[in-house]
């Protein structure tokens, strides 16, 4: 199981724009993460790793060369394949992007209602639970906007861990918080990848929290170069 | 609330709870919605008072076929027929009996007031039956006496006075083009959009109102058979005696129908209300739109984290028309509460018998309901600019 890969992408090239103004943001990017495993992709702004993050991600569609996310190929996949495969994995953007009209439960319950009426049967309890291990058991009623920043991403959190997701992505999910709710998000995915072999794919500038990492990944130009 | 939707959409009611947090939108919503429901109420009202009061006159004829110069299209401009088709018309086997009727509309202004009413003069024979109303039928004897009549009293700001004369047994005199008119009779029909009243009168008395008419040219002629079963049969063989083509047989039905196309379709005044109505519809789906498009903006972000969670586009369509839809609602009960009101208000000012028949409502809603849905539908378009992509 540790030996499979989870994401693998062989010869990924990315162009931004058409005709003379195309600017080519990834070349050849080869990358192999295996499953249970916490990888960090650093770089500075405009290396490419947001985009690379987007591919995989099956929020854009692969131009050339392929991508591998948990078996299925992802270059040539439509619309439809891309969104059933953004079911198996979760998402934690460095925005919390929370409905503001719904409450941290019924937040953490839109990222339960995507896998079908079964799976939302025991809703409350499932996402009570999911805010519990998140520290957030005393808010579970509380809307958005009676949170601190810390809260309202860790019920982003929450929702991305709610449908235990085959693999995490994350973009610089400590940039909005305090040292302390930083290290205790990526501790927990850290649990998560050692418990559950859950991937976890990071974007991040943090270095606080390096230390959690199986591997960092360095790129430049849009080049992996470490 | 939410419970109960959770229930029937088998999700959370985001678009109503989406709603629900932003009291300020949802009032300018539901108030547009309102504005716009009471808008098309109030010219379905009056579209509807056109229609029942341009037929007052011939719903209340008894008769099962109704004679009319072949170029009739309304009473109001309804030229004479010969009477000679009448006794054509009485050798056909099934009819039972005939009678001429005069319409003229003559002016009558007060003379302490000053105010003008603009009557329907119906002329008669006093010794047949007429009218179906049984206050008409018992005091049409009272017609032979010249110079005598019968006023409306629903007619169009009525004079207490002459109502409380007539009531107590009393005749009140009035004066029509140089002649003296004795008013000696009440019958409840009411005013209508040409009109503000009726007032039947005897043939004779019609003719010294009328100079320039004769007995020999009846407006129309009103028609009973020994079985009204057979009108659709007997209207057919009548028609055929009519080789002139100068009058034509139709079955009341088609009489008061024929009345209400015109109506609907030869003057101004359906258009008018038409418009009025489309043009509510219109105002509630700018309204509705700014609002769910505004809606729609300022979720972008939320939304397109629900995309890249893997939710669907039908999931995005199912929440903007659940809103529309809510909206719809929300605004409806507001808007009929007021226009039940308003309908009161309307009919004591007007004369106008302006009622809400059951299937209005129902009809109302279903057209508000569209309205919003297609605001809705257009407002979804703005879902594409959702791009989960961007959120990185």
């Amino acid at each position: 199981m540790k030996n499979e890969s989870a994401i693998t992408t062989k010869d990924l090239c990315h162009t931004f724009g058409e005709g003379p103004l195309a600017v080519k943001v990834l070349h050849n990017v080869n990358l192999d993460i295996k499953r249970g495993e916490l990888v960090i992709l650093m770089g500075p702004s405009g290396s490419g790793k947001t985009t690379v993050l987007t591919l995989v991600g099956c929020l854009r569609s692969v131009q050339k060369g392929s991508v591998k996310l948990l078996g299925e190929e992802l270059h040539g996949a439509d619309d439809e394949t891309l969104m059933l495969m953004r079911r198996r994995v979760g998402f934690i953007f460095q925005a919390h992007n929370l409905h503001d009209s719904l409450t941290a439960v019924q937040n953490v319950r839109m990222g339960l209602q995507i896998h079908g009426a079964k799976a939302t049967r025991n809703w409350r309890a499932v996402s009570e639970h999911v805010l519990g291990l998140v520290g957030l058991s005393d808010r579970v009623d509380f809307l958005p906007e009676k949170l601190s920043g810390g809260q309202k991403q860790r019920v982003a959190v929450a929702r991305a861990l709610v449908g235990n997701p085959e693999i995490v992505f994350a973009d610089e999910p400590t940039a909005a918080l305090d040292k302390e709710s930083g290290l205790s998000v990526v501790g927990m995915l850290r649990r998560l990848a050692d418990e559950r072999q859950t991937t976890v794919f990071m974007v991040t500038h943090d270095h606080r929290i390096l230390d959690y990492a199986d591997r960092i990944i360095k790129m430049e130009e849009g080049r992996v170069i470490e | 609330m939410i419970r109960l939707l959770s229930w029937i959409l088998g999700r959370l009611p985001i678009g109503w709870m989406q709603l629900m947090h932003n009291k300020t939108r949802l009032l300018a919503a539901v108030g547009g919605v309102t504005f716009a429901n009471v808008l098309i109420f109030m010219q379905l009202g009056f579209l509807n008072a056109l229609f029942e009061t341009s037929v007052f006159s011939h719903r209340s004829f008894e008769a099962d076929i109704v004679l009319v110069s072949s170029d009739f299209r309304s009473l109001r401009e309804a030229n004479p027929m010969p009477r000679a088709r009448m006794y054509q018309a009485l050798s056909v086997p099934g009819v039972r009996d005939a009678t001429p009727v005069y319409l003229g509309t003559k002016m009558w202004t007060d003379r302490l007031t000053g105010d003008t009413t603009n009557f329907r003069v119906i002329g008669i024979d006093p010794g047949k039956t007429v009218f179906a109303d049984k206050t008409l039928k018992a005091q049409s004897a009272i017609l032979i006496e010249p110079d005598s009549a019968l006023v409306d009293r629903r007619t169009r700001q009525f004079s207490k006075e002459i109502e409380t004369t007539i009531e107590s047994g009393e005749r009140f005199e009035i004066e029509m083009t140089g002649r003296k008119i004795s008013l000696a009779g009440l019958y409840s029909q009411g005013a209508s959009f040409d009109v503000d009243g009726s007032l039947i009168v005897s043939e004779q008395t019609f003719f010294r109102l009328f100079p320039n008419r004769s007995a020999g040219t009846p407006t129309v002629v009103l028609i009973t058979l020994d079985d009204p079963d057979a009108v659709k049969r007997i209207v057919d063989q009548i028609n055929m005696r009519f080789p002139e083509h100068d009058a034509k047989a139709l079955t009341k039905d088609g009489f008061i129908e024929a009345e209400q196309n015109y109506q609907a379709t030869q003057t101004p005044i359906g258009f008018v209300f038409g418009f009025g109505v489309a043009i509510g519809l219109v105002v509630g789906l700018v309204i509705v739109y700014q609002v769910l498009a505004t809606d729609v903006q300022d979720h972008m972000a939320e939304y397109a984290t629900f995309k890249a969670i893997g939710y669907p586009p039908k999931f995005f369509l199912g929440v903007i028309f659940e809103e529309a839809i809510s909206l719809a609602a929300l605004g409806f009960l507001p808007g009929l509460c007021i226009c039940l009101v308003l309908y009161r208000l309307a009919a004591a000012k007007t004369g106008l018998p302006i009622t809400m028949p059951i299937s209005r409502p129902i009809l109302v809603f279903v057209a508000t309901t569209v309205m919003c849905t297609l605001s809705g539908a257009i407002a979804t378009r703005r879902l594409n600019a959702a791009d989960p992509a961007e959120l990185f």
